[in-house]
């Protein structure tokens, strides 16, 4: 009778211990969706397989303002975020790529389940000139996929996440403080 | 009578079910598996599209329209939406026709322009067109004046882009494109009219 009770007791307090491994382990695995580390609730940055890295193809033709983005947010943010190209045995984060629309837009940071997009719209950049336009949108477009979010109000003009990066003069071409 | 095999039994349905709850609620929480998403597109504006008399006079059509339908996704992550003209604050347009919205549903998850609602059917707008490159299409411009909802007398004329102040107002900014909209409403016009 008493080894039966001890028994009982055993498997009550194995149960406990193994109900507070489960709500730990929940807690981390949750840890992202409560925690809010970034302006937007969404970034490329894929914490599941590339910790801290940005993987990213690229078909655009504005070349060099991608690349002037890519420095200037590796620059400022240190060793916060990689960007690096993707290959063979990567998983790709972001894709660089252009579009041509009349929509008021010179460039859209769209995110998705698997890999995201930064467009620029050719109907509003042109033919590529490495140019301060393409770089005020390529950079800021790369802050979206840091989790940077827009900033509307006129107050923030001459921060590089103004909703116009081109309505700037001079425009903005790098990161602000503001905009760490 | 309470053995230790019952026990057993009992811990070990408990920790089944346990785990099953806990991975639900976690899984839910952090990637909301079972809920459809909203998720936005974030842009960058060509000019400043939250100015009244910018929007009004970029655009090559502003028009307050009913929505009856919604096609397909199509190319550029856009959404075609059918609308009837029932008046036009700039630019000549009447009848039924299909313009597109920056925004489209894959799965689970919709994508939304930022700061602008997705049209819906059955809902009246002020909306601010632009004849998009082709000259065959018309695109429902970004920005968070572009798309208003308007209901009942009076509603056009107090929207922001139905003051009738601001149709005789044009940005000097624009003035190149004042230029350009002629040619594309005229391209515009002739193409449907071909088309017809």
């Amino acid at each position: 009778m008493t080894g039966m009770a001890t028994s009982a007791g055993r498997g009550r307090l194995t149960a406990t211990l193994l109900l507070v491994v489960l709500v730990l382990s929940a807690a981390i695995v949750t840890y992202p969706a409560w925690a809010g580390s970034h302006t937007n609730s969404y970034d490329s940055v894929d914490t599941s397989t590339n910790p801290n890295e940005i993987r990213w193809t690229s078909s655009t033709q504005y070349i060099s303002a991608r690349n002037h983005a890519i420095e200037r947010w590796e620059f400022f943010r240190g060793a916060d975020v990689d960007w690096r190209p993707d290959t063979a045995t990567t998983i790709n984060d972001l894709v660089f790529r252009d579009y041509s629309a009349s929509d008021g837009f010179c460039g859209l940071y769209n995110h998705r389940p698997g890999q995201d997009f930064i467009n620029f719209n050719i109907n509003c950049l042109g033919t590529p000139d490495g140019g301060s336009a393409e770089d005020a949108v390529a950079t800021q477009e790369a802050g979206h996929a840091l989790g940077l979010g827009d900033h509307e109000l006129p107050k923030w003009n001459g921060v590089v996440m103004d909703s116009c990066a081109t309505c700037t003069d001079p425009r903005v071409t790098s990161p602000t403080q503001h905009d760490r | 009578m309470w053995t230790e095999r019952h026990a057993r039994t009992w811990f070990a349905a408990l920790a089944v079910l346990t785990t099953f709850v806990v991975a639900g609620t976690g899984a839910q929480l952090r990637w909301g598996l079972f809920v459809p998403r909203e998720r936005e597109i974030a842009g960058s504006w060509a000019f400043e599209l939250d100015d009244p008399s910018k929007v009004m006079g970029y655009s090559d059509f502003v028009v307050a329209a009913s929505v009856v339908g919604r096609g397909d996704t199509v190319k550029s992550m856009r959404t075609n939406y059918e609308i009837v003209v029932e008046r036009s604050l700039k630019g000549e347009l009447d009848g039924t026709w299909i313009v597109s919205q920056l925004g489209y549903s894959q799965g689970r998850d919709t994508f939304v322009p930022e700061g602008q609602p997705p049209l819906e059917v059955g809902e009246s707008y002020v909306l601010s067109l632009v004849v998009d490159v082709d000259a065959e299409s018309l695109n429902v411009l970004g920005g968070p004046l572009a798309v208003e909802v308007v209901s009942g007398q009076g509603a056009v004329e107090s929207s922001v882009l139905g003051n009738p102040g601001l149709r005789s107002r044009y940005p000097d900014e624009l003035v190149a494109t004042k230029a350009d909209q002629a040619q594309r409403r005229a391209a515009f016009v002739a193409n449907h009219a071909a088309a017809e």
